[in-house]
């Protein structure tokens, strides 16, 4: 099975999701991404999703949890490139990913990180 | 006498037969008797009329290649032959045929079939069709226009960079709903805005399901990583938005355009100055 890449730009982890994930591939990817927050410390997860053409109620608690456990570690996360279609059928099953920011694509979503991860440090 | 009663019964029949072919070739309706092997054993005037080329009857003819012009029974994905479906079901059928007339034209054809029992077996078939092009025309007609309106009625308008407007005029209904989500999604994702404005100033009445619906919209909108603001809500409207216990948390709303644009202005940080 593969594995998603995890790439660092900076302050920032990408994992850009490409192919379908599956329950066992997003554990991986949950349990990746903290172990390459804890090793690079850095202070931004951004999440793409542009590829999926679904999201079930596993993957958006993945999403959610994973969330969760960066905020613990002192790091924001970012999901972006959800499909309309696929943001009209979360919305119809009633998921709502509360307590997630979402951006339209990388680049708004690197500007949203780039500037709460700074307005953090300049506090 | 007895010949008297045969003669009587002669002009008797005749009379019948008169009848029943006045009733036939006066229909509009074409009918014909066809075997089992789609051939014409009989048609009425109607068929002639219609169907009927000046060198050749139909008579004796598959009916396919009268009414179609093919060499072969009509079969899925274009028309679907009744016969077959009177076959498996043993009773009547109608379908909807594309014909075409004896000068090529395209017309629309409603054909029932009807099966001939003899001794409990189908021997033949009685075939009725009526030309319903005006109808099928009108109906297609109708349709693209409610596409139209559909299309006209949910307009999005990039108001700034960054910044949509979604009017909204006319009841709300499931249908309307749904293209108005899709639509305003697609517009987000192609003019990447940041925040989009619903106006409802136009919406006569906000029900628990249209509110319903508009909050789907607004959580959908946010899924994509925009904010919407929801303004032009009426003081009725946000009476019986109350009443009705409509939970409009977590969604900003104004009451007029003014006052959405304004904040959809401070939020992008920008500013509007008198020249």
């Amino acid at each position: 099975m593969s594995k998603i890449p995890i790439l660092k730009i900076e302050d920032i982890l990408i994992a850009s999701v490409q192919t379908e994930l599956h329950d066992r591939m997003a554990e991986d990817l949950q349990h990746d991404i903290m172990e390459e927050l804890g090793r690079t410390n850095a202070r931004g997860v951004l999440i793409d999703v542009t590829a999926l053409a679904i999201v079930d109620s596993f993957l958006g608690r993945m999403i959610g949890d994973t969330a969760k456990m960066t905020r613990m570690m002192g790091a924001k996360t970012v999901l972006v490139g959800l499909q309309p279609a696929v943001a009209i059928t979360m919305v119809e099953l009633g998921m709502e990913l509360a307590g997630i920011h979402t951006a339209l694509n990388m680049e708004k979503g690197i500007d949203w990180l780039r500037q709460n991860t700074k307005n953090r440090a300049m506090q | 006498m007895a010949k008297n009663r045969q003669a009587k019964n002669i002009e008797e029949g005749i009379h019948d037969l008169t009848i029943y072919k006045k009733v036939l070739d006066n229909v509009h309706e074409e009918i014909m008797l066809l075997d089992t092997d789609y051939r014409i054993l009989w048609a009425n005037k109607g068929v002639m009329d219609k169907y009927g080329s000046a060198k050749a009857g139909v008579i004796s003819e598959p009916c396919y290649k009268v009414t179609h012009g093919i060499d072969h029974v009509c079969r899925p994905p274009h028309d679907i032959c009744p016969i077959e479906e009177v076959m498996k079901d043993g009773g009547p059928v109608t379908v909807l045929h594309t014909h075409f007339n004896r000068n090529g034209d395209k017309i629309y054809a409603e054909v029932t079939s009807y099966p001939v029992y003899d001794n409990g077996r189908i021997t033949e078939f009685i075939h009725i069709s009526r030309d319903v092009t005006e109808r099928v025309i009108a109906e297609e007609r109708l349709k693209e226009h409610q596409k139209a309106i559909i299309e006209l009625s949910t307009p999005v308008i990039e108001v700034w960079k960054g910044i949509i407007a979604l009017p909204l005029i006319g009841i709300i209904d499931s249908s309307r709903a749904r293209q108005i989500m899709e639509n305003l999604l697609d517009v987000i994702v192609k003019t990447s805005a940041s925040i989009a404005i619903i106006d409802i100033t136009g919406v006569p009445i906000v029900d628990t399901e249209v509110a319903d619906r508009l909050i789907k919209t607004i959580k959908a909108a946010m899924l994509l990583g925009t904010r919407c603001v929801m303004v032009g809500i009426k003081p009725e409207i946000a009476q019986s938005m109350v009443h009705l216990g409509v939970d409009l948390s977590g969604v900003s709303t104004f009451a007029s355009l003014q006052s959405g644009l304004d904040y959809a202005f401070r939020e992008m940080g920008l500013k509007v100055v008198p020249q």
